[in-house]
């Protein structure tokens, strides 16, 4: 039985490293690879992809790996070959620390994981490349140019791409950012492998794309290859899965990815004329929290279609906040937009407020999805009761006090009941928030709190990348408005 | 186990290496090592794949096991 002097020798051979990833590491690989993605290097754009926040480039993450392995064990044998799971995101700022798995004469295993949440996988086999360059490698085409906004082409489209592309990391850069990796690997390998990102992020599937699997196989024959070569091998489309082959720059293999579903529209200020009747809100003033995007936005959309007046609050998405603004204006609507933070004193931000509102919509959210590796982290429960509790709380009490009457809407969630794998913490700050409602209503006559529990719907929090089954959210809200909006009698 | 239910075992053990044949067949997907919606959908795509079956993600929750899936996969020879 192992003692305490072998645990400790273990733990050092399997911690390789550990990094924290910052925004001037992304934006430095995103340069240098051409994975100019915004889900990687675009903060506002990311909050609204599966995501939520940006996301470090797994191929910046794999690269790494492979450097801080070369790093630490000086005499590997020869690559022949590797493939690699990109199972859950890696977010700037998180602790990443990568493990030796396991490490044989002939094969190699590393993990990363974030809190022992292990987030990607690579499996090493170490030995003599025996693959020969692809026949369906068209050498004659001229490499592609990297492009500096990714294209978004359709599934269809998608089917029948292939083509070469030009490397873009340099040769010096290959050999300075991942120096102990390019003296294993060859720098070649080093960029062909950066350029598999740019390939994925910026060209196929490209905007809407999310990295998910990469097969290599060394193979000398490409090595003179100056370009990656791509052909589309086979899609999914009822999956939103792409295979491509690749192969240039000493590697040849497969890359797996999805095609994430964009971003959810909301209704249209045009589609929406038909369903409220033009006077229906007229006279209330709704200040709608989280109003510049998903159910915020259609609230907003809905109130302001039947002639109430809206204040959409946006905490930092303000050009999301002025399009609905625009929107509602040009339809002829009442708009204004105001910066708000959930999580501070809302007396202070509600201060300059034009118009008391008679009514108010409570939106706010962190993000909900985010991998962990236990049932319950303290830490999280506080980030939900923060703002589906106490900002709740904050945001009642302060609009009470201008207006006694006020009816509020507070949106719970089925998960409450139903308890999805994975949302503990939100659901327990969700049945919290419901109980606090509960008690206002017995408590602070007249005022009114609604509280519902909403079923899945399309926003950017829910987003998955497959196709999933979403509630009508217009059949869903309006029904809550019109209650809502009906108080005071 | 006949062929196809070495084949289909196959599968299982592509998408989540590192698990027995015993895990596999005494899981619920969900409890499986590993398991994520972006790994069940790489089920999906390999079953696809081996069998040339098409189901989508809902079908495979609903039927939840190795087990169940190898009798479908029976009644359907």
């Amino acid at each position: 039985m192992p003692g305490p002097a072998d645990a400790v020798e273990e733990k050092e051979l399997t911690r390789l490293a550990q990094r924290i990833f910052g925004p001037a590491d992304q934006r430095q690989f995103a340069s240098v690879s051409g994975d100019q993605n915004p889900i990687h290097v675009d903060a506002l754009s990311a909050r609204r992809t599966q995501g939520g926040a940006p996301v470090v480039h797994g191929i910046n993450l794999l690269l790494w790996s492979f450097d801080s392995l070369a790093s630490a064990l000086l005499d590997l044998p020869p690559l022949r070959s590797f493939s690699a799971k990109f199972s859950r995101f890696v977010y700037l700022g998180e602790q990443v620390e990568l493990r030796l798995v396991q490490q044989e004469p002939h094969c190699s295993r590393l993990s990363f994981s974030v809190d022992n949440d292990i987030r990607s996988e690579i499996a090493i086999e170490f030995g003599d490349p025996e693959r020969h360059l692809p026949p369906w490698v068209d050498r004659s085409l001229a490499p592609q140019s990297p492009a500096s906004a990714a294209l978004d082409p359709s599934l269809e489209q998608i089917a029948e791409r292939g083509g070469n592309l030009a490397f873009c990391m340099t040769t010096e850069q290959a050999a300075t950012l991942f120096p102990s990796a390019a003296r294993w690997l060859g720098v070649r390998r080093i960029m062909s492998l950066a350029a598999s990102s740019y390939l994925v992020g910026m060209v196929c599937p490209g905007l809407h794309s999310l990295y998910s699997e990469l097969s290599i196989e060394t193979c000398p024959d490409s090595d003179a290859l100056d370009f990656l070569a791509y052909r589309v091998s086979k899609t999914y489309p009822r999956l939103r899965l792409v295979k491509q082959e690749i192969a240039g720059g000493g590697i040849t293999g497969t890359v797996t990815c999805f095609v994430r579903t964009p971003p959810a529209q909301q209704a249209t200020m045009e589609s929406l004329a038909g369903l409220v009747d033009p006077a229906e809100f007229t006279g209330s003033v709704a200040l709608i929290v989280g109003g510049s995007r998903g159910l915020g936005e259609l609230t907003a959309k809905l109130i302001a279609t039947g002639g109430g007046r809206v204040l959409i609050t946006w905490q930092s998405g303000s050009e999301d906040a002025e399009r609905v603004a625009r929107e509602i204006r040009s339809a002829g609507g009442a708009c204004a937009t105001l910066a708000y933070d959930a999580q501070k004193p809302a007396e202070e931000q509600l201060a300059g407020l034009a118009h008391v509102p008679t009514h108010a919509y409570y939106f706010a959210t962190p993000p909900i999805f985010r991998s962990q590796a236990e049932l319950f982290s303290r830490e999280r429960l506080k980030e939900f009761l923060a703002i589906y509790v106490e900002g709740f709380w904050q945001l009642s009490q302060a609009l009470r006090a201008r207006c006694p009457e006020l009816s509020m809407f507070y949106p719970s969630s089925v998960a409450v009941a139903e308890r999805p794998r994975g949302m503990t913490e939100y659901s327990m700050a969700k049945a919290a928030g419901e109980i606090l409602c509960a008690d206002m209503n017995v408590s602070l006559a007249p005022m009114r709190v609604i509280a519902v529990r909403l079923p899945r719907l399309p926003t950017d929090q829910t987003a998955s990348v497959t196709a999933a089954k979403f509630a009508d959210p217009v059949d869903t809200m309006l029904p809550i408005v019109r209650e809502v909006q009906s108080w005071p009698r | 186990m006949n062929n196809d239910d070495d084949r289909l075992m196959n599968c299982f053990l592509t998408i989540f290496p590192g698990t027995t044949r015993d895990e596999i067949k005494g899981s619920k997907f969900e409890d499986l090592p590993g398991w994520d919606s972006l790994r069940g959908v790489t089920l999906l795509a390999v079953l696809d794949d081996e069998f040339g079956v098409q189901m989508d993600m809902d079908e495979l929750l609903e039927l939840g096991t190795f087990d169940a899936i190898e009798r479908q996969f029976a009644r359907a020879r």
